[in-house]
């Protein structure tokens, strides 16, 4: 018996024949390596999408606070929608700089959607615990959950990245 | 060593997925929903030609969908596996599994059938 060996990338296997079992199972092996490396390099987020993220994030909010406390705060939140736009533009990019699609499901996007309304909200409470003002409020939210992303973005990549290097 | 499979009435091979390189780009594909081309010829380890071979032959079968599109100005081609293409590598994958599993099956018999009796008891 052949030592277990760790699949490689590319396919190993001769083409399996009915008569074959070493060749079907080695085929089998490939196939399931193939399916977890495409599911796995759909997870990988490109290295400027953290920044970028926390940078928009960052900057919107950080406007906002101050248009909060000059008293033009109605003019900057049509502002939100042209960085509503950047953001849709941003995660599609992302997921196509990926090279591999994989539709999220609807119970997927609504734990996301949640996740972030809860980080939003605890950023918040905390700051109005501390007496902050609305615009420090604001400017405070934003930048954190601009540098949440970030950060989820980064440990996301590690994680994967040590997924397929145990692949490799 | 390998031993005698018995035939099985299970699901049979499919001829399009014979090839290695075939198999391996369905496989992949089944795990998504499109899958740049450039990124399954490296996950393949295989020139674009032999790629481009490959998907022709699963394309010409049905069982794969070759989308041409953009990502910023880089024109890149995208490949997906069709609903009957799942079907038919799903059909392929369980010929696979019924084929190690009777050879699984034959190969425990076959020990069984020669294997030295069970180590005595070492008492008294």
């Amino acid at each position: 018996m052949s030592a277990q060996d760790s699949t490689p990338a590319a396919p190993s296997s001769p083409a399996a024949s009915p008569d074959d079992p070493d060749a079907a199972a080695s085929a089998l092996r490939d196939a399931e390596a193939a399916r977890s490396r495409a599911a796995l390099q759909a997870q990988l987020v490109p290295a400027w999408y953290g920044p970028s993220a926390a940078a928009l994030l960052t900057a919107y909010s950080v406007g906002m606070g101050l248009a909060h406390a000059e008293g033009t705060a109605g003019l900057w939140t049509w502002a939100g929608l042209p960085v509503i736009l950047l953001g849709l533009g941003l995660a599609r990019l992302r997921k196509r700089s990926t090279g591999v699609l994989v539709g999220r499901s609807g119970a997927r996007k609504r734990a996301v959607a949640l996740a972030v309304l809860a980080a939003f909200l605890l950023v918040a409470g905390v700051c109005r615990l501390l007496g902050l003002g609305v615009p420090a409020t604001v400017a405070v939210t934003g930048t954190a959950l601009g540098l949440g992303v970030w950060v989820h973005a980064v440990q996301q990549n590690r994680t994967v990245e040590r997924k397929l290097r145990e692949y490799v | 060593m390998t031993p005698d499979v018995p035939p099985t009435d299970g699901p049979a091979l499919d001829a399009a997925f014979r090839h290695p390189t075939r198999l391996t780009v369905a496989a992949f594909l089944s795990a998504c929903d499109e899958a740049e081309f450039g990124t399954v010829r490296d996950y393949c380890q295989v020139s674009d030609s032999v790629l481009s071979k490959a998907a022709a032959g699963l394309e010409a079968a049905g069982y794969l969908g070759i989308r041409k599109g953009a990502v910023g100005r880089r024109f890149r081609t995208w490949l997906s596996l069709t609903p009957t293409g799942h079907d038919a590598l799903a059909r392929h994958l369980a010929a696979l599994q019924d084929i190690a599993s009777a050879a699984r099956s034959a190969g425990a018999r076959a020990r069984g059938g020669t294997a030295p009796p069970a180590s005595p008891s070492s008492g008294p």
